[in-house]
């Protein structure tokens, strides 16, 4: 993939029942350009109205002693932490991993919204979850299922980022799936364009977000995965 | 016969039996992704994988019958 293109691969960490170490063990050894950082713990559930019933009832459990290591591993790999806060106290979780020198500027942020369990995808909660970064982070917003697009289009008239995908939320509109991640991609840079917004090709990106220019080519082991 | 139908929306991220396998009750059948979890699709019972319906990364809707076991 490094050969083909210049998108910044960031690779996941999240897991639910998977010891911290094996978490974070591709990370040390692939050296992505940046790297999922979940920032606390929670519940997290999928529950169906119809049936009355919860489909997955977890606890996602991230203590600081994990986030810690998942830290001072990206550190040394040279790996910038996106960091992802799915509720409120996330953010403020930075503050000690900022004081105590763990965690460095620029910060990137990822505003997960709608996840049962994790804040709700609105834009009110949007709003405060921006004016409580650390003064000028990078943010992105990542709404889950059809609560997606109105946070779309909330975050690109606050200037801010954001993602779309098949991970995220399935339907184009109430009622008609995407086909693809293609589908998805396309509806947003339409609303970024219908606002006054440019969408940045991966080098421009690279610049904004002040990651290197290039490519990491033949650095890791094997093919980077592009995931969120 | 038995439909294992997709109790939520999700992708196929990965299908691990075939057609012909014995599978056990609560064999795994495939993996869907939603809501950013991975979630097992299992067998309601012990029997034989008929047909397969679905491939990986297909979107799937809620009720679709991935899965037929004889």
């Amino acid at each position: 993939m490094r050969a083909r293109t210049d998108v910044i691969i960031n690779f996941s960490t999240g897991a639910v029942g998977v010891p911290a170490e094996e978490r974070v063990a591709h990370i040390r050894d692939l050296k992505p350009e940046m790297a999922a950082l979940n920032m606390g713990s929670m519940n997290y559930a999928i529950y169906s109205e119809k049936k009355k019933a919860f489909y997955h009832d977890h606890v996602f459990a991230n203590p600081f002693s994990d986030i810690q290591l998942f830290l001072e591993t990206m550190k040394s790999a040279g790996v910038r932490p996106e960091m992802e806060c799915f509720d409120a106290g996330h953010i403020g979780n930075t503050r000690p991993l900022i004081d105590m020198g763990v965690l460095d500027a620029p910060y990137q942020f990822s505003l997960i919204m709608g996840v049962l369990g994790g804040i709700p995808g609105t834009t009110r909660h949007l709003v405060d979850q921006v004016d409580s970064l650390p003064q000028g982070s990078h943010w992105q917003v990542i709404g889950i299922g059809l609560n997606q697009w109105p946070l779309v289009a909330a975050a690109i008239a606050m200037g801010g980022n954001v993602r779309v995908g098949l991970e995220d939320n399935f339907y184009v509109e109430q009622g008609r799936m995407a086909k693809s991640n293609g589908d998805l991609v396309e509806k947003a840079c339409r609303m970024a364009h219908d606002l006054g917004r440019e969408v940045a090709s991966a080098t421009e990106a690279r610049a904004q977000l002040g990651i290197s220019p290039s490519p990491r080519r033949g650095e890791g082991r094997g093919e980077g995965q592009a995931k969120q | 016969m038995t439909e294992v139908k997709a109790e939520l929306v999700g992708s196929v991220w990965k299908i691990t039996s075939q057609p012909g396998d014995q599978v056990a009750e609560e064999a795994v059948l495939l993996i869907l992704e939603s809501m950013k979890m991975e979630i097992e699709v299992t067998a309601p019972r012990a029997g034989t994988v008929k047909e397969i319906r679905v491939k990986e990364k297909d979107v799937v809707k809620e009720g679709q019958v991935l899965v037929v076991l004889e």
